[in-house]
């Protein structure tokens, strides 16, 4: 197949990097991120990178959309210096405070007035939220066959993607015809840099803003009152060693940290 | 007056940290046990068209200023000095060819040197002249239509990883008896000599270039023959000068990082020795010192982007980032106490790294020279 038309989604979240700056606030629930960079989620731009590798080998156009505050259209021009032909920043206050399924109602609608759209392509999960629920919710909206959790996509061939998912004791190929969405996981390329003449040529490019109406959205349907769940607790998992101490001689405490990491299957 | 950034110089920055802690990072053990040139992060350079940034557009470039240009080496220089004083050069040997080649010069030769495809650098010091560039004695006599180079310099960065070096030699007497030359690997008599070893910026190649009646075509020389000092000066003061600014800064804020970490982690009397007044004063003065540099550094940058002669300012922001990145790495060194000097932790770096910065692009005294022709004017 030429000329493919692929969609990214991605979020604009906190720096991993700075996460020792965050604070979450347990009277409201949120996570308090004033102050901490915001960068392209890990496994999105991971995402990105999938959709513009198909682009250098099929042809096509690669369309960026994030839903979120304004301050995310940053991480939406590094899309487009990095490559992408466009990028939309779905953005109003009645959106704030969205679950999973109000953000993946939000992108779809979007995505239908952008249609139409061969592949769809959306990070795993935020390290984040880390729910994965985006995606798939996604791909119910919009109609889509979905494979998550994908790891290669190792070739496109018509309508066709044979691709490989990673499963709990292993990997599966698996294929799947067009339209489809499909979320991919870390290990599926390394992403490109931002390359200063991609930098310069972004200069052409703008970052999009549309708001409800732009998009067709039902406003109870985004947002906290789209949001079938919520926050109601959070507490911090304190994690601890257990930290014995083998006493004896060399050899023999050799010996039984050997035989205790067996009895544990962490050697064979 | 405006001192924030542009939105595109911020995400120039965002992308720099981003291939500083990648690609870098993890070379920097390696460059510092072995001395090798990091060769793979090269690629990467180019890949990121790091070497394409002053260069004009219609050649490849990115066709940014030096502004842009200080935020890149800055960053690089955060995670390793010596990777930044590399790409600088390699900023340096394309310099000359932008300013004063001809438009066969810059289609034959900027486009590769863009994508990083031809490495860079430029060769003026020998040992009869470094501070006095008027000095040097390698020959360039004419034949025809080609040039014969021979003559030897010394302590040229990237000597043995350029492609394209340009050279200044004499074709006459006098300061108008130099001339420049672009001199390509590949041209009969022209050679790399001896590689030196440093006990800093390791990883980032200095040796001789060796010339023995280097062939080198007379569609080779850069301007007009007389015009080497002029060119050769040019590029110093704006790249390699402020090359070196840029890095001090870069390195001034490794060493701001390094000390901030130490005076958290380490607990003395029962608290964080950040806690003491010695300390405090110590990581205070290596922040005003980092604050300072960057104005200088920066402020230096805009005038030469505006076109504005800069001399002194360039010397100015040279001398003063690369006095204080020495100075800010000894402090470094000293809030570690005794692991200050332990090759595991990073400040012992910091301080072979800074002492190379002082004599590179014009030693500090030769800054001093040009500020005072300034200000006793």
């Amino acid at each position: 197949m030429n000329s493919l038309r692929i969609a990214v989604c991605i979020k604009s979240v906190p720096d991993p990097r700075y996460a020792g700056k965050l604070v979450f606030d347990t009277k409201t629930m949120v996570l308090k991120k004033e102050g901490v960079p915001r960068v392209i989620g890990t496994m999105d731009l991971s995402a990105l990178e999938e959709a513009l590798l198909l682009r250098e080998n099929h042809g096509g156009t690669v369309t960026v959309l994030s839903m979120g505050s304004p301050n995310a259209v940053d991480c939406l021009h590094q899309t487009l210096a990095m490559g992408a032909d466009e990028a939309y920043l779905i953005t109003h206050p009645s959106m704030a405070g969205a679950d999973t399924i109000a953000t993946a109602y939000a992108l779809s609608c979007a995505l239908v007035k952008l249609a139409p759209f061969h592949i769809v392509l959306c990070g795993a999960y935020s390290l984040y939220g880390s729910t994965g629920n985006v995606g798939p919710m996604l791909a119910e909206y919009l109609g889509f066959r979905q494979v998550t959790s994908v790891s290669r996509i190792e070739e496109v061939r018509n309508d066709i993607l044979r691709l490989i998912v990673n499963i709990e004791d292993g990997l599966l190929r698996v294929e799947a015809r067009m339209p489809l969405l499909i979320t991919v996981m870390r290990e599926i390329n390394v992403p490109r840099g931002i390359p200063i003449l991609g930098i310069v040529a972004a200069r052409d490019k703008k970052v999009v803003t549309w708001g409800l109406e732009d998009i067709g959205a039902n406003e109870e349907r985004v947002g906290a009152r789209g949001s079938p769940t919520r926050m109601v607790n959070f507490h911090t998992h304190e994690v601890k060693r257990k930290g014995e101490i083998l006493k004896g001689q060399p050899q023999e405490v050799a010996k039984e940290l050997v035989a205790r990491l067996r009895k544990l299957a962490v050697v064979k | 007056m405006d001192f924030s950034f542009t939105k595109e110089q911020n995400l120039l920055r965002t992308s720099l940290k981003d291939f500083a802690q990648g690609v870098v990072a993890p070379k920097v053990k390696t460059m510092e046990e072995t001395g090798e040139v990091p060769w793979d992060a090269i690629g990467e350079m180019g890949k990121l068209s790091l070497m394409a940034i002053n260069i004009p557009r219609e050649f490849g470039g990115a066709g940014l200023g030096h502004v842009e240009r200080v935020i890149v080496l800055e960053e690089v220089s955060k995670v390793s000095a010596a990777a930044a004083f590399m790409l600088s050069i390699f900023h340096l040997g394309i310099a000359p060819i932008v300013e004063a080649g001809n438009e066969e010069q810059k289609r034959r030769l900027l486009p590769r040197m863009a994508t990083g495809d031809r490495l860079g650098t430029l060769a003026a010091t020998e040992a009869t002249g470094g501070s006095d560039p008027t000095g040097i004695k390698t020959s360039a006599r004419r034949e025809g239509g080609v040039f014969f180079l021979t003559g030897r310099k010394i302590f040229i960065t990237n000597s043995h990883v350029a492609d394209v070096q340009v050279v200044t030699a004499r074709t006459g007497e006098g300061p108008k008896g130099i001339s420049a030359f672009i001199v390509e690997k590949g041209m009969a008599g022209f050679k790399p000599g001896r590689e030196e070893h440093k006990f800093g910026i390791r990883g980032c190649n200095t040796g001789e270039v060796i010339l023995e009646s280097c062939e080198v075509p007379e569609s080779n020389l850069l301007g007009k023959e007389g015009d080497g000092l002029k060119v050769a000066l040019k590029a110093i003061s704006e790249f390699g000068r402020m090359g070196m600014a840029a890095c001090a800064v870069g390195l001034q804020s490794a060493c701001l990082e390094a000390a901030v970490k130490y005076c958290k982690e380490r607990q003395l009397y029962g608290k964080p020795i950040g806690n003491l007044q010695g300390m405090q004063w110590l990581v205070s003065e290596i922040y005003t010192d980092l604050e300072a540099s960057r104005l200088l550094t920066y402020r230096a940058a805009k005038l030469i982007d505006e076109k504005a002669r800069a001399d002194a300012e360039v010397s100015v922001a040279k001398l003063f980032s690369t006095e204080a990145a020495v100075q800010s790495a000894k402090k470094t060194v000293d809030i570690h106490g005794g692991y200050g000097y332990m090759m595991e932790y990073p400040a012992q770096r910091f301080f072979r790294d800074a002492q190379c910065l002082i004599a590179s692009a014009g030693t500090n005294e030769i800054m001093k020279i040009i500020i005072a022709r300034t200000a006793l004017a």
